[in-house]
Parts: structure tokens; C-alpha cells; sequence
């Protein structure tokens, strides 16, 4: 039973990634050519426009904006995920769940590839990493899925019940990007935000993933109990919503 | 007994909003007319109630009524897509829903990577799915169009591969809801004869049509469903005979409508 969901939820994985890649000209370049072009316009702004002084800020910033695309395109995607799976739901019996987590995953592969990209184009500009660096990478990939996957999983069952909430969740996206430490580091925070600032849960995460890139940081066990017990309790969270939501989801796409 | 699905007391309530959606307005407007009461925005609406009854293994049984009676709806529940608001539904063993031509076709996917796709979600290794690929090609007649995706297909296209494909997933039950609305009349014919030989191999079959003349020849039962509450249940021929007196009645008043309206004139 547990084989078997696996095998659909990657079925469906490998769906989502066929159908957004195959009609285009350029397929699965997409995937490195959409984070380059993102980044070389930040780094137009922020680099020569506002001029960030920092070295080697161009990693500063690829790295930033690599995990932060994760994040927000799965979240963007999720809001409309149940409803574009309509015509499976409507006519079979699948757990729900598995929509949202295929989503995740296949944005997650695309983040994967993305960052063996990043580190290839890093190691030839001169830093060098680990192995020790590359597992700190797979230990963040894993709790960013888990803690993007919860946010998903909350925000694709109640854009279901209410549409409204996948236009707040775009609003609620331009502003956590701001708000997370994706152009800035922690350093440049002004102290009166601090407070506001260590409110978002997602920079763990994104602090982490860009310090092992940055820096050749090595997760330490305190990083590891933060990132675990956010993604964990987060994911019970939601799971535990998107159970109770998706008993209506038939009826109402 | 072997009773493979027991219906029970089923109802089953849809809610609407009173104003079509809800929205800001509507929330306000029903909020300041029914100024001191309790506002409510929604109606209720049974699309089924009190359905009893109870299917043998093996058995074909035919579901007929009107555009909105609840057939559809007692489908679905049946499958376990809607949950019933209050009564009991037992189903022992696999099902396969095959509504509405399409059964759940992916259209930017290809007619082979739908087929993997809707084999894995039931259950299929791809190993398995790719034995059975022959068979599906060959009933749907589409190895031609395989590797087309699904949205270039024709309506009557999409309708064999769905068929092809709900019969050889092989399933203990196979619930079929209005899908010979397409397709020429080689491949209806090929259906029939294939339903029939599952009924022989002991597939248990829900058939839902407004063709009479499937129901007739497929059907050792027939469920009359009537505004949401079962009319009449029993014999075939019985049952079949007695909705075509209405549907003729009515067939009747159209012809005569239609006699009275003189066209030359709308033509101008």
C-alpha cells in the first residue's frame, strides 16, 4: 500500500513536469534558463541600481533567489492545484494529498537541478565544497519540501472553499519576498525589525541553504532541530486541515 | 448473498448559495434585508433521498431517468467520489468510473502517456501496463493516434480509449455513466458485445443510459430514478416498457409543437 502511493505520487510528478516542459520549444531548459534570467535582472537592480556592496554578491544573490523560487512558485501553483486535477478527482478515488505533494515534488526536482547548476557555476568561479557541504544541502532540500509541502497543502485546500485566497496568497507572496533575506542578509537588518524579522519561519531555511552555498556552512544540530521541528509541526498542521477540507473537494470544482 | 454493493437509506443534500456565489454583495444584501434575523445563505437542495438497494455479484444493472433525476450522483457516490449525507454505502471490490466519454484524461498528455498514467493511479505497475497495452490499442483502434496528445483527439476517439482502457483494468465492478452518447455505431456495437462478455466472465456492471435499447439488451435490472427517489426498480422489460410510454408522450407533444411553428417566418 505504501509502494503503491509512492509509485502514483511519483506517476503524477513526472506528469506535472511532462506537461510543463514538453509544449515548449525548449523542454527541460526551462528550468535552468527561468532562474538565470530572474537573476540577472535582480542583479541589475540590486548590484548596480541600489549597490549592495558585498563580495562575490552575485552568489549572495543566485543562491538567495534559487531556494525563494522554490518556494514561491510552489505555493503559487498549489492554489490552483486541486482544481486543475478536476477531471481525476471528479471520476476517481485518489488521495487528494498526493496532487499537492507530486506539485511539490516536481518543483523540488526542478530546485535540485537548478542547485547542481548553482554549485557546478560556484566551484568554477574559485569555491570549492565538501561533502559535508553537500549533505548540509540535502538535509535543507528535504525540510524546505516538508515546510513548503505544509504551506501547499493549507493554502491548495482553502483555495478551493475560497477562490479569493489564491489572489491574497499572490499579494501575501510579493510581500514575504521582501521579507525574507533573499537580496539582504540577516546582518543588514536594522535592530528595531529584528523582532519582525525572526518572526518569518521560512529563514532557516533560505538562511541556511544560502550560507552552505555562500559561506561553506555545514548545518549544525541546532540548525537541524530548528529546520525539523518547523517543517514537522507545520506539516501536522496542515495535513490535519487539508484532511478535514478535502472531504468536499468533489463537489465543489 | 453476495451482495457486492448494498445501498442504504442513502440521501444525499447539496448546498447552494442562495445568490448563485457568495460574494461581498450578496453577503451584505443578505445580511441588511433580514436585518434582526438570522441570515441564511443557503439552499438546500436533495439530489437524492431514500435510495435502498442492493447489487448481486455478477449482475448488470441499468440506471435510467431524466437529466438531473440523480444518476450521476448516486454514481459518484457509489464510487466514493461524494460522501453521503446521511445512509450507508458497502462496496466490496475495485471499481471503475467511466463518465462522461473522458475518463480523466490529462489533454496535454498523449493517448500512451494517458493510458500510464490512468493504469498507475489504479493501481497498475508500469510492467503490467505495458502487457496490456496491445489489447487497448487494438479494441480503441488508435495506434495511429497514440502518440498524439489527447486534446487533438476527436470526441468519438476519446471515448474508445476511455472504454478500452476502463475494460482492461480489469475491475470486479465496472460503472458506466452515459458514454455511448459518442462514438459510431461499429464501436457501440463492440461495446456491447464486450460488456456482455465481461457479464459472462462475472464483472459486476452499473450501467446508466438514456439509450433504452442498450438498457434492454445489457440490463438484468433496472433502477427508474425519478427527481432524486427511486420510482421503480425490478424488471427490465417491465420498467423500460413503462419510461418509454412517457418518453413517447413526450416525443409526441414535441412533434406538434414543432408542426405549429411556421419556419418561413423565422427564416425571415
Amino acid at each position: 500500500m505504501f509502494f503503491q502511493s509512492f509509485e502514483i505520487i511519483f506517476t503524477l510528478t513526472l506528469r506535472n513536469l511532462k506537461i510543463r516542459y514538453e509544449k515548449s520549444l525548449l523542454g527541460f531548459l526551462w528550468t535552468v534558463i527561468n532562474p538565470l534570467a530572474t537573476f540577472v535582472i535582480y542583479y541589475f537592480v540590486f548590484a548596480r541600481i541600489v549597490k549592495i556592496r558585498m563580495e562575490d554578491y552575485w552568489v549572495f544573490l543566485l543562491s538567495g533567489l534559487l531556494i525563494w523560487q522554490f518556494i514561491s512558485s510552489s505555493i503559487n501553483s498549489s492554489t490552483g492545484c486541486i482544481q486543475s486535477n478536476k477531471s481525476i478527482i471528479k471520476k476517481m478515488v485518489i488521495n487528494h494529498e498526493f496532487f499537492v505533494i507530486s506539485l511539490v515534488l516536481s518543483r523540488l526536482f526542478e530546485f535540485f537541478l537548478e542547485s547542481i547548476v548553482a554549485i557546478t557555476l560556484f566551484s568554477i568561479f574559485g569555491r570549492s565544497y565538501s561533502l559535508v557541504n553537500f549533505i548540509s544541502i540535502v538535509l535543507v532540500l528535504l525540510f524546505s519540501f516538508l515546510f513548503v509541502l505544509s504551506i501547499s497543502l493549507f493554502v491548495s485546500a482553502l483555495s478551493v472553499y475560497v477562490p479569493d485566497f489564491s489572489y491574497g496568497t499572490q499579494i501575501g507572496l510579493k510581500l514575504l519576498f521582501f521579507m525574507c533575506p533573499i537580496f539582504y542578509g540577516k546582518h543588514s537588518v536594522p535592530a528595531k525589525y529584528m523582532k519582525v524579522y525572526n518572526l518569518n519561519p521560512l529563514n532557516p531555511f533560505i538562511e541556511n541553504y544560502r550560507d552552505i552555498l555562500y559561506k561553506g556552512k555545514v548545518i549544525s544540530l541546532n540548525d537541524f532541530t530548528i529546520m525539523f521541528f518547523i517543517s514537522i509541526v507545520s506539516l501536522l498542521i496542515s495535513y490535519l486541515i487539508f484532511k478535514k477540507l478535502k472531504v468536499y473537494f468533489a463537489e465543489i470544482i | 448473498m453476495d451482495e457486492i454493493i448494498k445501498v442504504e437509506n442513502v440521501y444525499k443534500q447539496f448546498y447552494f448559495y442562495k445568490y448563485g456565489r457568495l460574494s461581498l454583495k450578496n453577503f451584505l444584501i443578505e445580511s441588511f434585508s433580514r436585518f434582526g434575523k438570522k441570515p441564511s445563505f443557503f439552499k438546500r437542495h436533495y439530489a437524492l433521498e431514500n435510495i435502498n438497494f442492493s447489487v448481486r455479484k455478477g449482475e448488470v444493472l441499468g440506471i435510467i431517468g431524466r437529466n438531473g433525476s440523480g444518476k450521476s450522483t448516486l454514481a459518484k457516490l457509489i464510487m466514493g467520489i461524494y460522501i453521503p449525507t446521511s445512509g450507508k454505502i458497502k462496496v466490496r471490490g475495485s471499481i471503475f468510473f467511466l463518465a462522461d466519454i473522458a475518463a480523466g484524461f490529462q489533454n496535454e498528455l498523449t493517448g500512451l502517456e494517458n493510458i500510464f498514467l490512468l493504469c498507475s493511479l489504479y493501481g497498475y505497475r508500469k510492467k503490467e501496463i505495458r502487457d496490456m497495452i496491445p489489447e487497448i490499442l487494438s479494441f480503441s483502434n488508435l495506434e495511429e493516434f497514440i502518440n498524439i496528445p489527447v486534446k487533438y483527439y476527436s470526441s468519438g476517439m476519446v471515448a474508445r480509449l476511455g472504454f478500452s482502457i476502463s475494460i482492461s483494468v480489469n475491475p470486479e465492478i465496472l460503472l458506466i455513466d452515459e458514454v455511448f452518447a459518442v462514438g459510431d455505431e461499429d464501436f457501440k456495437l463492440k461495446c456491447v458485445n464486450k460488456i456482455k462478455e465481461l457479464k459472462k466472465r462475472g464483472t459486476t456492471i452499473i450501467f446508466i443510459s438514456h439509450n433504452m435499447n442498450f438498457i434492454e439488451a445489457l440490463c438484468d435490472r433496472v433502477i427508474w430514478l425519478e427527481a432524486g427517489k427511486i420510482k421503480d426498480i425490478g424488471d427490465t422489460n417491465r420498467i423500460v416498457s413503462e419510461y418509454l410510454k412517457i418518453v413517447r408522450e413526450k416525443r409526441r407533444k414535441m412533434v406538434s409543437l414543432l408542426k405549429d411553428i411556421d419556419f418561413s417566418e423565422i427564416r425571415d
